[in-house]
């Protein structure tokens, strides 16, 4: 009963597609393995096995590229409907593109299979009735010596139940063909152990980040915001009675107000921090583009770049553009007139970041929180930050070992 | 020790910004009198005997000895003790939760008008219903349901209706005509629901009610 219920159901005929999907995956291979079959010397079979063989070995190379493992995921899910996670952004490693290129051979070996069987079965099928209803034939189907005569009239009616079983077998190929692809894509597409470990960290990491900030509003501003409510209210209350108690609510409304502000600037800093899985990290490469945008704001941006910025490993490649882009935002918000001097240089041992630029004439040149979170990066990066006023000049310095850091 | 016209009220709270503000705007409440301030859980024992209020507005949140041990401490110690305002930044707090498991006799967010705070404190002291029925419900609504425990399955039949009719403010005369029985009726039955619970006022009643399920946060009015 149970078999009959899931040949009623369209979804376990996915497989049938999916199967399309192999065989056309094998097509651009079949170049490849036509030149290993025709070299082959020696037998017919020897030459189709070479051709098989050559088949696979080019299917397992495609397998290695780094989109196999996305396309494969893709198609298992949108043609077959596997519920598999799709892979992150990183580039696949290397066991998991072995175990794609093994995927991908699977696929189309299982392709081939299904849809070869399933079209003989139908065939056969389909021939009996055809035959019978023109009319009947002597030795109509053969099979390995074993003949059988079609009559014509009632005789051979038998043919309609034959095709009617063999539509039912191509059913149950179809269905065993689906939950055997679906058996078998997870654990070769799937998620591996380190990239399930990866992706609960970075859960976690976003989880932690997020009761951070809820205890930093609970904590800061709304305690503040509410002391701010009470003496607002006191205030009203008694500015005719007492006057002078109502300027001093009135000045502890503008004291913890600013001091609102203050902590949602830093609330605000760990909002942006927050370590996202969809936005593209950037990194040191794109440092011109960076600049580029500095100077669409307005700023007068020197830019000097040495070292091989491509090869520097990418957790510092991306702490060293948070760097420069926050040095810049900096020098744009607070900083005076005149270019802000960027320079980069990545040498063997270190990176160092420097992002000076001239301080305003008067104002505030403290209380930047950005920096704050910058630093503590650097720091577990082993390097170290330094920003501060320098006679006329604000200099941030950034310096990063590379060794260690990778 | 407050005339019978007026309330007198102690506020206990870390912040001297919010016992100032506060004391200001209860002052000029014609029928509130704030008697004395503590800025720690650790001095509210010592400044109730002290000033003897009749109400206690207690922030729970408190470095060194926070509402909630404050509030154990009290009803622990005294034979008549005050009522307790527990008063608080946010409403979801689970310390709300404990505070009012704890025997305190309400809620009140800081924020709150000037009116609400008023009404609160007349509310709270007179003892004759749950104050600020909904918050509480909301309050609760937003716990995970905890497994039903033995101590309501004791309630009679007509003691659960009582005890939702509590839940949903409504005071013993109030109980009284919903329920077609006499006022000491309703005392008694409101008498035996706290033996039962092991409850000291109204608001922990309501608050074991809706922790053992036998009145769901939707139910209650």
């Amino acid at each position: 009963m149970a078999v009959l219920r899931s040949l009623s159901r369209p979804g376990e005929y996915r497989g049938l597609p999916y199967a399309v999907a192999g065989v056309v995956l094998t097509v651009p291979a079949t170049p490849f393995a036509l030149i290993v079959g025709v070299s082959v010397r020696g037998t017919t079979e020897l030459r189709m096995l070479g051709f098989l063989v050559g088949l696979g070995v080019a299917m397992g190379l495609f397998g290695l590229l780094a989109p196999a493992r996305r396309l494969s995921v893709w198609l298992a899910n949108d043609v077959l409907g596997a519920r598999i996670p799709p892979p992150g952004p990183a580039r696949p490693a290397w066991p998991d593109r072995l175990r794609s290129a093994l995927w991908l051979v699977v696929h189309g070996a299982l392709g081939w299979l299904l849809l070869g069987l399933a079209g003989m079965t139908l065939l056969t099928g389909l021939a009996g009735p055809l035959i019978w209803f023109s009319g009947g034939e002597r030795d109509a189907i053969a099979f390995y010596g074993w003949k059988l005569n079609i009559e014509d009239g009632w005789a051979g009616s038998w043919t309609l139940v034959l095709g009617l079983v063999t539509l039912l077998l191509v059913a149950v190929f179809c269905v065993g063909g689906t939950r055997l692809f679906r058996l078998l894509a997870p654990p070769l597409l799937g998620p591996s152990a380190d990239e399930r470990a990866a992706e609960a960290e970075q859960r976690a990491a976003v989880l932690a980040q997020r009761n951070r900030l809820a205890r930093e509003l609970h904590d800061s501003i709304g305690h503040t915001l509410t002391t701010s409510t009470i003496q607002a209210a006191a205030a009203a209350e008694l500015i005719e009675a007492d006057p002078q108690q109502a300027r001093r609510a009135l000045g502890t409304i503008e004291e913890s107000s600013r001091s609102a502000l203050e902590d949602l600037d830093h609330v605000l800093g760990l909002l942006r921090e927050e370590p996202s899985a969809k936005a593209p990290q950037r990194t040191l490469t794109e440092i011109d583009v960076l600049a580029g945008r500095a100077r669409d704001a307005g700023a007068e941006v020197d830019l000097a770049v040495t070292g091989p910025l491509g090869e520097l490993p990418a957790t510092v490649s991306r702490e060293g553009y948070r760097i420069v882009q926050e040095g810049l935002t900096n020098a744009l918000r607070h900083g005076g007139d005149g270019p802000v001097v960027v320079v980069v240089a990545a040498a063997a041992a270190a990176l160092r970041i420097e992002v000076v630029n001239p301080l305003p004439g008067t104002g505030p040149r403290s209380g930047r929180r950005g920096l704050t979170g910058l630093a503590e990066r650097v720091e577990a990066l082993r390097g170290a930050l330094h920003a501060g006023p320098e006679g006329e000049l604000w200099r941030l310095t950034a310096d990063i070992p590379l060794r260690q850091a990778r | 020790m407050s005339t019978p016209e007026t309330l007198s009220v102690l506020i206990a709270d870390d912040e001297p910004l919010v016992r100032a503000g506060l004391r200001a705007l209860l002052d000029r409440q014609p029928d509130l009198t704030v008697v004395g301030e503590a800025a720690d859980g650790a001095e509210v024992l010592d400044r109730i005997v002290a000033t003897q209020p009749d109400v206690v507005l207690m922030d729970v949140r408190m470095p060194g000895t926070d509402g909630i041990t404050a509030t154990r401490q009290v009803l622990a110690t005294l034979a008549a003790p005050p009522k307790i305002l527990v008063i608080t930044t946010f409403d979801n707090d689970d310390y709300v939760h404990e505070a009012l498991l704890a025997g305190a006799n309400g809620f009140l967010l800081k924020r709150a008008r000037k009116e609400e705070i008023a009404h609160a404190i007349r509310t709270v002291a007179a003892g004759e219903s749950l104050l600020f029925p909904g918050a509480v419900r909301r309050l609760l609504a937003a716990r995970p349901p905890a497994p039903a425990t033995r101590v309501t399955s004791s309630l009679t039949r007509r003691e659960t209706e009582v005890l939702r009719l509590i839940a949903a403010g409504l005071s013993n005369p109030d109980i009284a005509a919903e329920l077609f029985i006499s006022l000491e009726t309703v005392k008694t039955h409101v008498g035996n629901i706290f033996t039962k619970l092991d409850a000291a006022n109204r608001a922990q009643a309501v608050v074991i009610a809706y922790e053992s399920g036998l009145v769901t946060p939707g139910e209650a009015r």
